[in-house]
């Protein structure tokens, strides 16, 4: 089970005048151990180096490179897992105080 | 991706790659960038189609520009190079109008010297290192400067910034991958001896070429002091670069 905290920002303007509050709920993560609550972690970030080696290899085989972009990667990611979370501070159920949200 | 028969590289786990008869295609994925390229453009679109029907794809064409990289494809190569970064951090570091400037570096810890703004050098340097990505020449004086990050002094600051006064005066220089047959893999190494005037510890580089395409390189300090020349480059060789 994760908890969560609220995380409140003022978003501003040029001039500085707050423009608008912003609230965001936010998963404490950094309870979480390895091999208890996550396995491996994994982010799909190639390295530089490999980018040029790809680029020097696609020049000598002589093929063109094409690029494109996925919209909204986050959105795509899928959980595996059940995963638990607290009740937001603030909004709890006073009925049910020990029951906790499935994502 | 690996459903459809692509296979995932051993080092570089972004890398996908799918052989079929003589041809081969080769797909980089950076979270939700990709690059792709193959021998036969029929696997091209086969790749494409599948991909839009999983996730909704936008911006597809000819690869140009790659997370700060201007990548340009002619006829017999590839051209890469940073400009457009560049001129990004020349202007984000108030500099557009400063003299260009020949190279030139010395530095030492420097310890009387005024103290500069922590977070102001530290994004110079973290800019600076974003640039080696196409500019192998300036890593040696970069990772020099980036030693002197945890007690920053004025002098430090004026080295990096005059590293930004180099690199104006050859803002277009990039990396050229000229289109060839041959496929050899050749590896140089070097080092001075007690070159950091402060620890007395080496400094060592290598570069590694792909036929005549410069593909990895790297500048360091060697972790212990070495007594010899001959051991110098004995802790190159054996202290091979990560990745």
């Amino acid at each position: 089970m994760i908890g969560t905290k609220w995380v409140f920002k003022n978003k501003i303007d040029e001039q500085g005048v707050i423009v608008r509050n912003k609230a965001q709920l936010v998963e404490k993560g950094y309870n979480q151990e390895e091999g208890i609550d996550f396995g491996e972690t994994y982010a799909p970030i190639a390295r530089l180096k490999a980018i040029r080696l790809l680029l020097a290899y696609a020049c000598m085989k002589g093929f063109r490179l094409h690029q494109m972009v996925v919209k909204r990667a986050f959105l795509n990611g899928y959980i595996d897992e059940e995963v638990y979370v607290s009740q937001p501070p603030g909004f709890e159920d006073h009925n049910n105080p020990d029951y906790v949200f499935k994502l | 991706m690996l459903s459809q028969g692509y296979k995932r590289g051993k080092t570089y786990k972004t890398l996908f790659i799918k052989n079929s008869c003589n041809d081969i295609i080769l797909v980089q994925v950076y979270v939700d960038d990709i690059i792709f390229g193959s021998t036969n453009e029929s696997l091209c679109e086969q790749f494409v189609a599948a991909m839009q029907g999983e996730f909704e794809m936008s911006m597809m064409g000819k690869l140009n520009f790659f997370l700060g990289l201007q990548v340009k494809q002619v006829e017999h190569g590839i051209f890469l190079c940073q400009a457009k970064y560049f001129r990004e951090l020349l202007k984000k570091f108030n500099m557009e109008k400063r003299k260009e400037k020949r190279t030139g570096c010395y530095l030492d810890a420097d310890e009387t010297g005024a103290n500069v703004d922590q977070t102001k050098f530290r994004q110079l340097i973290g800019s600076l290192l974003y640039l080696t990505a196409s500019r192998p020449n300036i890593m040696f004086s970069v990772c020099l400067c980036a030693r002197f990050q945890a007690k920053q002094k004025e002098s430090h600051y004026v080295a990096a910034k005059r590293i930004l006064k180099y690199l104006k005066g050859t803002t277009e220089v990039g990396l050229w991958y000229p289109s060839e047959v041959t496929l050899n893999l050749v590896g140089y190494s070097d080092s001075d001896f007690a070159g950091c005037k402060l620890d007395r510890k080496s400094t060592s580089g290598t570069c590694h070429l792909l036929g005549s395409s410069l593909i990895s390189w790297h500048s360091k300090k060697q972790a212990c002091v070495a007594l010899s020349t001959a051991e110098v480059e004995y802790i190159v060789v054996v202290l091979k670069p990560s990745g």
